[in-house]
């Protein structure tokens, strides 16, 4: 979500601006390590990991670092927002992604700081390719066997009587003991 | 006795035979007048297709109106024809024979008419092929015209099927003295019928075959027409009663129009020797029975929606109890259901003339209840707009009054070509069952033949 | 060919239309009976649901685009802070030369339950389980790949079934001769571009295919001046406004979207946020919109206006 993540970023602001300067310059900066696998194709889940490291290159457990990335969908550019994580005992945090659109794009994840640490964006390339469709097609649930056969079968049946019917019209027209010719009726 | 039988079966030639014989002014007058309608409403329908539907009162939230509701009475009022003339043979009921070729005939007339008025509601009628170049097996609408043209076709098979020996019987006794179109028409259509055993024996193998057929054939039909309001998702139509609320319904308005075409024909063709009162009555019990069965399923919809009260369905009913569909419904339950029940229960109701009068009441009232349906059915709202209302304009009512028109003048054109009742029929009735007490089968059964002999 | 062989042959190659004229051609030698023709319409029938059992064991590789709608109605007021009606519904108008009274986008001013209303601007909901394209008699009306459900007006018949089936009122049928402004007459039509409007057919909200396949937004949703309305392709899973772009599945579950009258099954592609347009200010109290205007001002002559109802 843009939007909060621009709240994030106007509260650290103000954090920033409310905390003396000296404070903010003297708070060290970590290191923030994305693990995203250059390309995937579309559809397949992938791990979108950052380890979150103090300058020394310890792990900071229990921080939560939001992960995003940018699209471009009808002449609009955005960025959406693909989950947070809260770091491990290793400093490792992690969602789940699977991408669904074709093309380059950027993952993000980001650390809103805190009191002992500065805040820290880290981005990475990723490459998706062509893939299989990843949208279910709801389809309605259809009756086996209830299909057009039904209605052949029905309608043949009753037109075939007919036919039928037919056939012993042209049956009794033979069967009458007086030529046809002579049906004006005798003089 | 033999000679008592002997003229009653010739009164019966008489009679039968008369309306075929001389046309009086009357009848030339009504065919004059019925053409006349046609003619306003041929130019009414040119009007509309020029106009567009623009000229109707439907529009977009409440998209059938009239139309459809005399499409949907006059497929019921074909229901009952050839099912209930289907019914009765199946059930041998002896005292069908008088009634059933009248019944036949409303089929026939009613179905054509029924596809008159799809006509009338479609907005392209010039694309009216397409149904039959693009139908999609899938769609309600394409069900009902398999449906209609299977049971049109079947109707005339069996119409036709069970005339063959009427047909040669007044080809062979009015042959010389009618105009050569008539003579013509009733001798290839009598396919040489001279009633020899073998023919007789083929004719009841196409009657049994057709009148077992038609049953299912016809309970098919009424169910998908019913089907094209059930498959939709408006709230009074999402009803699983609907099929056979439709079967029900055309049985029930069906026989009362063939009561009053027997009265018609009974007044007009002086057959009161052949179809009496009994008839009458025992056609008034299956209306009333139905009458019965209507109240039953209307008290299994209102109860089922009322007691949940579901969606919109407060509204739909508060409209149809209370609203603007008040007069309509109340009419139709009073009039059509009730009041008809009454009148078959009643002893000194119970002749020709309560029956006709309960006959018009029955029909009316189904009339209003196909009304009902289709509009009740559209006129919950959707979204957050009134409800809508619908009145039929002058295009809708002239158009009506033309596919009624068309509905009879096929009946009075059929009955100066062909006999009224089964003549051959109530010929070959065995003893103590008929009209005709001691008549024998086969000499009544070889009577054509006799006859030019 | 087409989606489950429904697709209509203006859309089609030159391949279907010999078929059908073959077909014609054999329904007139067999004296245009309605037996043969109804064989033949069965038969067609069965090479389609033959096709179709086909086509799912196929399950194509390819990426079709998905597309779909969110309209965010915490943003919607009814355009109550512009002072002018719906600006959603009149750029449709605009853009499709849509006649009066059609509002393709038809923004409804709904109840809240506890007083006041909200709006709610609905669209053809572009429904997954159409129960319009599945009573069509004709097949003049059909749901694409992309998932888009578009009407062949010139194959329509204007038997008006769909309407009857329709439960969210979406479809609009040309009564009359429609009111059209006089330049969308030389434009080309197809069911993806529905002009000009012609007498006796439904038409209704395309979802502007040919636009969203050129990358820009529909009409309703570019004029939407608060951004209420996202469009957006299930696919990519990616939903614009034109301001800001959001990952499709993830914005509607966590804004806890809903879909119109979704307990139908009619499974839309159409999803709502709730709200009553808090997001512009406006209080659920201040009720009202103006009326949709059709403002052409060189028309069609012969053309008639009518009332939705």
């Amino acid at each position: 979500m843009a939007k909060r993540i621009l709240l994030t970023a106007a509260a650290t602001l103000l954090l920033a601006l409310l905390s003396p300067a000296a404070a903010l310059a003297q708070q060290p900066i970590p290191q923030l390590v994305l693990g995203v696998q250059p390309s995937s194709p579309v559809g397949n889940p992938m791990v979108v990991a950052g380890y979150l490291l103090d300058p020394a290159g310890n792990p900071i457990s229990g921080q939560t670092v939001a992960f995003s990335t940018e699209a471009e969908f009808m002449n609009t550019l955005g960025s959406f927002e693909i989950g947070q994580a809260v770091t491990d005992d290793r400093g490792l945090a992690y969602v789940q992604y699977v991408p669904k659109e074709v093309g380059t794009s950027t993952i993000t994840a980001r650390f809103a700081g805190n009191d002992v640490f500065a805040p820290l964006t880290t981005s990475s390339p990723l490459e998706v390719t062509e893939g299989k469709a990843t949208y279910k097609q709801e389809r309605p649930f259809r009756i086996p066997g209830a299909d057009v056969r039904l209605v052949v079968v029905l309608l043949s049946g009753v037109w075939s009587l007919y036919l039928l019917v037919t056939v012993l019209f042209w049956l009794i027209s033979r069967a009458g003991d007086r030529p046809p010719r002579e049906a004006g009726g005798p003089q | 006795m033999e000679a008592a039988v002997g003229d009653a079966r010739q009164r019966l030639e008489e009679r039968s035979l008369a309306p075929l014989r001389r046309t009086g002014p009357l009848y030339y007058g009504l065919i004059l007048a019925l053409l006349l309608v046609i003619a306003w409403g041929a130019y009414v329908y040119f009007y509309q297709a020029q106009e567009g539907l623009i000229v109707t009162g439907m529009r977009d939230r409440l998209s059938w109106g009239l139309y459809i509701s005399l499409f949907v009475f006059f497929i019921g009022a074909s229901m009952a024809g050839t099912f209930v003339s289907a019914i009765l043979r199946i059930t041998q009921a002896g005292w069908r024979k008088p009634v059933t070729r009248s019944a036949e005939m409303v089929t026939v007339a009613a179905l054509v008419v029924a596809a008159l008025f799809v006509t009338f509601d479609i907005g392209r009628p010039d694309r009216l092929l397409f149904l039959i170049i693009y139908g999609r097996w899938e769609s309600p609408l394409i069900w009902d015209i398999y449906g209609l043209s299977t049971y049109l076709v079947g109707s005339l098979i069996y119409l036709y099927a069970a005339l063959i020996p009427d047909l040669a019987f007044v080809r062979d006794r009015l042959g010389d003295s009618v105009p050569a179109l008539k003579r013509w028409f009733w001798d290839a259509f009598s396919l040489g019928w001279t009633g020899t055993p073998s023919q007789h024996r083929y004719l009841s193998i196409i009657l049994v075959t057709m009148m077992i057929l038609m049953v299912p054939v016809a309970v098919m039909m009424h169910t998908v027409t019913s089907w094209i309001f059930a498959m939709t998702l408006r709230e009074p139509w999402d009803s699983p009663l609907f099929g056979i609320y439709f079967v029900g319904g055309a049985i029930f308005s069906g026989t009362g129009i063939i009561i009053i075409l027997m009265a018609v024909l009974r007044k007009v063709q002086h057959l009161e020797e052949f179809i009496t009162e009994k008839h009458f009555s025992y056609l008034g019990y299956l209306m009333a029975a139905f009458a019965l069965i209507m109240i039953f399923f209307n008290a299994n919809e209102f109860v089922t929606h009322a007691y949940k009260l579901r969606g919109h369905i407060a509204l739909h009913l508060q409209e149809t109890f209370v609203g603007t569909l008040a007069p309509y419904f109340w009419t139709y339950f009073w009039g059509g259901l009730i009041l008809p029940v009454v009148i078959v229960a009643l002893p000194f109701t119970r002749n020709v003339a309560g029956l006709v009068v309960a006959a018009v009441l029955v029909n009316i009232g189904m009339f209003l209840e196909r009304y009902l349906i289709v509009v009740g059915g559209m006129h919950l709202p959707l979204n957050p707009y009134p409800v809508p209302t619908y009145t039929p304009t002058w295009v809708e009512w002239s158009l009506m009054a033309a596919g009624a028109s068309v509905f009879v003048l096929i009946i009075a054109v059929m009955v100066k070509l062909v006999p009224s009742m089964a003549v051959w029929e109530m010929l070959e009735e065995p003893a103590g069952e008929g009209d005709l007490g001691e008549a024998q089968p086969q000499r009544a059964a070889r009577t054509a033949r006799g006859g030019v002999q | 060919m087409g989606s489950q062989g429904q697709a209509p042959e203006s859309l089609q190659g030159e391949n279907q239309r010999k078929w059908q004229l073959s077909r014609r051609r054999l329904l007139k030698l067999a004296g245009a009976a309605g037996a043969t023709a109804v064989a033949a319409q069965l038969g067609a029938g069965l090479l389609r649901e033959a096709r179709g059992a086909e086509e799912e064991a196929q399950a194509t590789p390819k990426r079709l685009r998905r597309w779909g709608m969110i309209i965010d109605l915490r943003r919607c007021d009814g355009c109550q802070s512009q002072g002018t009606p719906p600006k959603c519904t009149a750029a449709c108008i605009e853009g499709h030369f849509a006649p009066e009274p059609m509002e393709w986008i038809e923004v409804y001013e709904h109840e809240l339950p506890g007083g006041g209303t909200q709006f709610l601007p609905t669209p053809c909901m572009q429904c997954q389980n159409p129960p319009c394209v599945n009573v069509c008699p004709v097949g003049a009306t059909w749901s694409t790949p992309e998932g888009h459900v578009l009407i062949d007006q010139n194959r329509c018949i204007g038997c008006r079934m769909c309407m009857a089936a329709c439960p969210y009122e979406r479809r609009f049928f040309t009564w009359g001769q429609p009111t059209v402004p006089l330049q969308s007459l030389f434009l080309e039509y197809s069911p993806e571009h529905q002009v000009p409007a012609k007498k006796g057919v439904v038409y209704k909200c395309d979802f502007c295919p040919e636009m969203a396949r050129a990358g820009r937004l529909p009409f309703c949703a570019q004029a939407c001046p608060q951004h209420a309305i996202y469009y957006g392709d299930l696919e990519a899973d990616l939903a614009t406004n034109g301001e800001a772009v959001v990952r499709f599945s993830q914005f509607i579950s966590q804004e806890n979207a809903f879909r119109y009258k979704d307990d139908l099954g009619t499974n839309p592609r159409v999803y709502y946020i709730p709200g009553h347009g808090e997001a512009t200010g406006r209080s659920p109290d201040k009720k009202g919109k103006l009326p949709t205007r059709w403002t052409w001002e060189e028309k069609v002559k012969g053309g008639k206006t009518w009332k939705r109802q």
